[in-house]
This record gives structure tokens, sequence and C-alpha cells, in this order.
């Protein structure tokens, strides 16, 4: 995967969508093609858990990059969806497809609910209330313990039946599962940003006042787009469900939410890019280097300090905004804006 | 206790999530330093006097403030969400470090105040008044550094703007590396009176932290009478809830309650400092 790659086809595709569409596609074919002919053993896992963590990093990114909004909550979001399929199988023997746009409801409702309060604050103090709001529903979900089975967790053993001519059978099916969701996704995502919902949002995190003044109001914007992170993250659960099998209250608290915040700023935030090539990163290191879980927490948040303090746009960002000033000076242009 | 740990934010400005890890660091060392139960998984035998082991920890919890402080959050200073994400990761890092050499287990201090007098009907113990006594003194002193002598009253002043401070030449730069090396401190001793109160293990900075960000956005962000208000109201909903038979809740009663008020007053009950940009 060649981050330059974004640049160029900026370059060559100044409309911007369809130059992405292109990368994108690729890429896509790419990562369609490659993990699973790889087999279905341990590197297969780790690549649907990467692409599954994709999707909720790029639903904290979309709030994070484009309204300031450092939400705590997007993990415990992901977790909702994941025990909202689990429990309509086990509880409700239902469809598996079925439970998809459930689970992707339900994120979209707690994220409202509790964005009515939370999107007031803004900044570190928005951070603050989404961390208060993860522990809490870790905690519901911990004690709950008629609903959720507690701190013991669900296990879950289902295949997802044949939808039309496409049956997803095994491991492999669930990676497919998860690109097309990551794909989905993305391209929502990217759409949104690009709308004029997309560029209120952008007006409102760079001067409120300013919008404020033209009579944009940026809050309910801020709620609606919490909310379709809210459906993003979601949607990711019962991808996660059918890869783990297995679900416990506790993965879900503040430092896997902190985990797709170390993604996407190593990755670059605000770029389409960044938050995926941060979790492949996050996902793949510790493997590479045979790190036990404990010491791949301290390498990643090591990681994490180390591009903070020295590398404040992430990988994606470093180099695109490197390749923009290239290009500039070669042409003699003014300078641009730099890529947020 | 919490009122402790809420200080430390209203004084350092930088939104420190890992105040809560400073606590249990205290904690710990202080285990570490005086234990002569055999628990010690690095040391066999220090068995420190406490009188020697908790100046020492304060003034060590003081300098690893200091190099937090300069080696990681100044560079982060210009872009303020990024202090928090620091902050964050060194959560992350400590709560890993503790379960490596400790595990899960809980751990206590011993009892150093043993003994306990009846008043008024109500068994308290010595212990619990000491910790009283110690807490209420150190928010007596932070709060006549803070409003009597020229670092506090430049350190509010620094809260209120900190490029109003530059221009009149204030060093701002040291005076938020003396906040943080005395919220540091500060947190140390929270963490001795939270040691011999309470067992606590490796996720005990994670509750706690979670507890003081409660408390200081109910108080009000950079109020500490808010704090001690809000601090007290915390303790007596929890109370209360762990009397109804929640005490499994006391988590989600502390959020609860955190978003209540903030639906209620948007800047917390005391509004020190407006909340919204930061």
């Amino acid at each position: 995967m060649s981050p330059e790659l974004p640049t160029l086809m900026r370059r060559l595709f100044p409309a911007g969508l369809v130059g992405w569409a292109a990368v994108l596609l690729v890429l896509f074919v790419v990562l369609w093609t490659v993990p699973p002919s790889l087999g279905s053993g341990r590197l297969l896992s780790l690549a649907t858990a990467a692409v599954i963590i994709a999707i909720a990093a790029y639903s904290f990114d979309f709030l994070f990059a484009y309204m300031g909004l450092p939400s705590l909550l997007q993990g415990s979001l992901l977790g909702v969806g994941a025990y909202t399929t689990g429990l309509a199988i086990t509880r409700a023997s239902m469809n598996f497809w079925v439970t998809l746009p459930l689970a992707a409801l339900f994120g979209l409702v707690v994220a409202a609910a509790i964005g009515i309060a939370a999107v007031r604050a803004r900044g570190a103090y928005f951070a603050i209330l989404t961390y208060g709001a993860s522990a809490a529903i870790v905690t519901a979900a911990t004690n709950l313990t008629a609903l959720t089975n507690g701190s013991l967790g669900l296990v879950v053993f289902f295949d997802a039946p044949p939808l039309g001519p496409v049956h997803l059978v095994g491991s492999k099916g669930t990676y497919y599962l998860a690109l097309i969701m990551l794909a989905f996704c993305m391209a929502a995502l990217l759409w949104v940003r690009r709308s004029t919902f997309g560029r209120i949002l952008l007006a409102a995190k760079d001067s409120s006042q300013l919008a404020a003044s033209l009579g944009i109001n940026p809050v309910p914007y801020r709620l609606l787009a919490m909310a379709l992170a809210g459906a993003v993250a979601g949607l990711a659960g019962p991808i996660l469900l059918m890869h783990q099998r297995a679900i416990e209250p506790s993965q879900f608290d503040v430092l896997f939410s902190f985990q797709l915040l170390i993604a996407v700023l190593i990755g670059g935030t605000g770029t389409v890019l960044g938050p995926a090539v941060g979790t492949i990163i996050l996902v793949f290191l510790p493997e590479v280097l045979g790190l036990s879980p404990l010491a791949a927490q301290v390498a990643n948040s090591v990681l994490l300090l180390v591009f903070i303090t020295t590398m404040r746009r992430g990988i994606v960002g470093s180099i695109g905004a490197t390749a923009r000033r290239l290009i500039n000076q070669r042409r003699s242009k003014g300078p641009q804006l730099a890529g947020r | 206790m919490a009122v402790a740990i809420s200080l430390i934010y209203s004084l350092a400005r930088v939104v420190n999530f890992a105040v809560g890890q400073f606590l249990t660091v205290t904690a710990f060392a202080l285990f570490l330093l005086t234990d002569v139960s055999g628990r010690n998984p690095l040391h066999d035998h220090l068995g420190w006097p406490f009188l020697l082991a908790v100046p020492v920890v304060i003034l060590g919890m003081g300098v690893l403030g200091y190099v937090l402080e300069a080696g990681l959050f100044r560079p982060t200073l210009r872009y303020p969400i990024n202090g928090f994400v620091v902050s964050f990761a060194l959560v992350s890092i400590f709560q890993a470090g503790f379960i490596q050499i400790f595990s899960t287990n809980p751990y206590g201090l011993p009892v150093l105040f043993p003994g306990k007098v009846t008043v008024a009907g109500a068994v308290i113990s010595y212990e619990r008044i000491v910790t009283i006594a110690v807490a209420s003194i150190s928010i007596v002193v932070l709060w006549l550094f803070l409003v009597r002598t020229n670092s506090g009253r430049a350190m509010r002043a620094m809260a209120e703007s900190r490029e109003s401070c530059i221009l009149i030449g204030l060093p701002t730069g040291r005076l938020t590396s003396q906040a943080f090396v005395a919220g540091a401190m500060l947190a140390a001793v929270a963490g001795f009176l939270l040691g011999a109160a309470f067992p606590f293990d490796a996720f005990a900075g994670q509750a706690l932290t979670l507890k003081g960000f409660v408390v200081v956005i109910i108080g009000g962000l950079g109020s500490i009478p808010g704090a001690v208000i809000a601090a007290l109201l915390l303790g007596f909903v929890e109370t209360g809830s762990t009397a109804l038979g929640f005490d499994q809740w006391s988590a989600v009663v502390g959020v609860v309650l955190m978003f209540a008020i903030l639906a209620w007053r948007p800047s917390g009950l005391l509004s020190g400092i407006e909340s919204s940009d930061v």
C-alpha cells in the first residue's frame, strides 16, 4: 500500500471524489484477494480484526477530525452493537442479517442519547463525558447479569444464513463481510464529509463563532454526526462477534476506545487512509515483534507518545504534507492549506 | 480524598487523565518500600519505616511530575487536546506496568494508627480521623497558596488567560512546571491516604480518574470550592446508593449525576472558568 498514491491521484483527479474512488477500489481489490490467499490461519484472523477495528477507527476519526470531538465512547458503542446481535441471536433466535441494522440502530440511539448531553462540551471535556458514559455502559453490561450474562460474557455460535446467492462460510466469510462493511462505512463517511452537511461540520469546527454568525447552530449538527458515527461503530459490533464468537463487557472499556485513538493519530487524523494504516500498524506490529498483550499495550502507547511529540500529522498526514510541499515548490505556487 | 484528586486538575489546567495512576503509583511505591509481610514482588524485605517512606515517595512523585511535564506535556502545550492524549497514553502504560509487576491482586498498606474513638455513638477509627485531617490540611494549604502567594495568583491568572500572562511577562513555562510538580505531590498525599484507607490493585487508577473527573465537572472546572462541594455530594450519593444495595453501580451513579448536573448547569455548580472551548 503506497501512501503517495493518494496525493498522486488527487493531482490526477482534481474532482477528488473520483480519484479517491479509484484508489480505494484498487485497495479494496488488493485487500479482497491477498489476505484470504494466505490461508485461514492466524494471519487472516489478525487481518479480520484489523478491518473490524478500522471501521470503529473511522467512526472515531469522523468525530475527531471533523468536529474536534475526541469520543472515548466508540469502543463501547461497538460493544453495544455486538451485544445487540449476540442477544438477538441467543434470546430471540433472530436471523443474523436482520440483527445488523438493529445493531446500527442501537449504536445510533445510545450515541444520540449520550450526545444530547455531551455535544455541548468540546475537546477534553467531551472526552471526559464520553469516558464516563463508556464506563457506565461497561458497568451496566457487567451488572445486568440477567440480560447480558455479566462479566462471563456471551458465547455465540452461529453461521450467517445464506443471503440470496451470498453464503459466508468460516473465517474467510467473516473477513469478506468485514471488508465489505469497512468499504460501505468508509464510502458513507466520505460521502457525508463531502456533502453540504460535512462542510457545515467542518466550518463549525474551525470557527464556531463564524458558523454561528451565519445562522448555523453547530450543536444539532454535532449531535447528528455523533449519531451517525454511533451507527457505524455499532455496525462493526456484529462482525466482531462473528469473528470472536465470544464477547465480554470489559473488552469494550475505555482502553479499547483509546486503541482507536492511537490508530487514528498514528495513521493521521483527517486523512482518508490514515485510520486504516494506523490500525494495521496497531494490530500487526505486536505480532511482528512477538510482544505479549501487556507489552503491546505499552508499545502502542509509547508509539503514540513518539508520534504526538514529533509527528503530529501521523504517517499518512506527514507524507501527504511533504508531497504537497514538493509539488508546490515545483510549481512555485503560493502555500496551500495544510491537509486536515 | 476525591477533593484532593480534583484540585490537581484545576491547578494544572491540562486535563490530566494520569492523575489517578499517580495515586496508584504512590500506593504501590509505599507498599514496596514498607512492606514486611513478604508479598513484595520486587524485593524481599525493605521494611522502611513509614515516616521515612512517605516523604521520600512524595518527593519522588514531585520529580516524576516534573519529568513528565518537561518531557511529554510541554511539547503538546500548543495543542491542548494532545495533552489529554499524552496523559491517556501514560494511563495505559502505568496500568500495564502494574499488572506486570503486581498481577491483579489487591494490596493494602498496614494500619498506621490503630484504635478508635466513639463520638456520639458512632465508632470512628483514628485512621479515618488522620485521613480527614491530612486531606483538610492539604486543601487549606493549597487554597492559601493559590490565594495568598504570588505564584499561586499567577497560576490562577494563567488558568484564565495564558496569553495575557505571557504579555505581562510571567514565566508561564516555569509556572506550569510548578503546577505539575505540586499536582503530582498532592496526588502522592492523596495516594498515601487512599492506600491506607482502602485496598488497591492494578486497576484502581482508572476508577479513581473517573471519579476525579466526575467531581471536577460537577463542581465546575477550575473552581476549588466547587470541587469540595461536588466531592461531598458525590460521596453522599454513592454512600446512599450503596446503602440501597446498588454498590456495584457506583460508577454509573457518578456519571448519571454528572450528566444530570451538566444538563442543569452546563458549566458546573460553581463555574470557575468557561468550560466549552478548550
